[in-house]
């Protein structure tokens, strides 16, 4: 009988940190019986041979796609084999598998289709440099002004979604799945709740953020969450008229 | 324009014509896109070549000068040639992006049946 949903985590060049968070996550997959698979995204080291090697499923990319395009290759992979819901964790080791089953209880008992694993929730110290810091705050303020949530942490990696949300995503990639794909969801009808969790600092690789991308990201998702609101205003007007 | 400048300007006009039917010979150049760039060339020499039509374009996009009207219209002519291209490397990136994510999918398939046992194979 396959496993009733799937850890997934979205990798690049993560052969350093991936053998230490694939013993965690093997763990706390058997426990909870699910599934893990990595999503390698192109990468140029050992990422999918090791990922292959610790025994969980690995489906690779022939060139770098980005974040959101690794993601949206899992969805597609949990749609087609039948998982009903997908966890989503970092490859960088900052995410603590053992908190899954806290997601999946919040889940259960919201009825949600979209949890997220926030830093914020308890205030919990989660270090970041100021600039990221200010980022985060005020993406988290305009993703509850857009939505009418409260969402303390619309930057975070560490997710849980239902089939409607994987459905969702695998017809859309969006930007890095932060407040866009927020907002995606909830002017789709889809419930999105926050979760506490706790996130610790990255040992080994690099984040995929760089000093220009971080420059780039504020206005990138700016353009997005514009691009997401009118192709859902878009998509209702079809709806309706159909 | 001097009678000198109409003969630089066919004689630039004919290199980038060359230049273009060498890349459509050799497969490197779409015909829409050959035909694009050709269709472009042959209407600056004909606003060159032909004064009066040169002027008439002056007056019709409220220019002084000739050479004004002539940077407007490459602005513009450029600027949505750049659009359409960007557009075009969008959708083949998404078409790319998408062939990537199917052949992931299949790799994955493909190595699952040569790790099953036998029996499972089928086929």
């Amino acid at each position: 009988m396959p496993a009733p949903g799937l850890i997934l985590i979205p990798a690049y060049n993560e052969a350093q940190s991936l053998p230490g968070v694939l013993c965690r996550v093997r763990t706390a997959a058997q426990q909870l019986g699910l599934d893990v698979l990595v999503v390698d995204d192109g990468s140029r080291d050992a990422t999918a041979s090791l990922a292959r090697a610790a025994g969980v499923k690995c489906v690779s990319h022939v060139y770098n796609e980005g974040y959101a395009v690794a993601l949206q290759t899992g969805m597609k992979f949990a749609l087609c084999y039948g998982y009903r819901f997908v966890a989503i964790l970092d490859a960088d080791g900052q995410h603590d598998p053992g908190e899954i089953a806290g997601l999946l209880e919040v889940q259960r008992r919201e009825e949600a289709d979209v949890v997220v694993g926030s830093r914020y929730l308890t205030g919990a110290g989660y270090r970041a440099t100021a600039a990221r810091r200010l980022g985060m705050l005020l993406f988290s303020r305009l993703s509850s002004w857009l939505t009418g949530l409260h969402i303390t942490d619309s930057t975070s990696g560490f997710k849980v979604l239902s089939e409607r949300a994987m459905a969702m995503l695998a017809l859309e990639s969006l930007g890095d799945f932060h407040s866009e794909a927020l907002l995606f969801f909830s002017m789709s009808g889809l419930k999105i709740v926050e979760a506490p969790i706790t996130v610790a600092e990255r040992k080994a690789g690099r984040s995929m953020y760089s000093v220009a991308g971080s420059l780039y990201y504020p206005f990138k998702t700016l353009l997005l969450l514009l691009v997401v609101g009118l192709k859902t205003r878009l998509w209702r007007r079809q709806e309706l008229r159909a | 324009m001097t009678f000198q400048g109409q003969i630089v300007t066919i004689l630039v006009a004919l290199v980038v014509v060359a230049v273009i039917l060498r890349l459509l010979r050799d497969q490197n150049l779409e015909i829409a896109y050959g035909l694009l760039w050709i269709g472009l060339l042959g209407f600056v020499v004909l606003l060159m070549v032909f004064t009066p039509l040169l002027n008439l374009v002056t007056r019709l996009v409220g220019a002084i000068y000739p050479v004004s009207a002539l940077s407007l219209l490459a602005f513009a002519v450029l600027t949505l040639i750049l659009i359409y291209l960007s557009s075009k490397v969008s959708v083949l990136a998404r078409r790319q992006k998408d062939l990537d994510q199917q052949i992931a999918l299949l790799e994955f398939e493909l190595r699952e049946r040569e790790t099953a046992p036998p029996a499972d194979r089928g086929g």
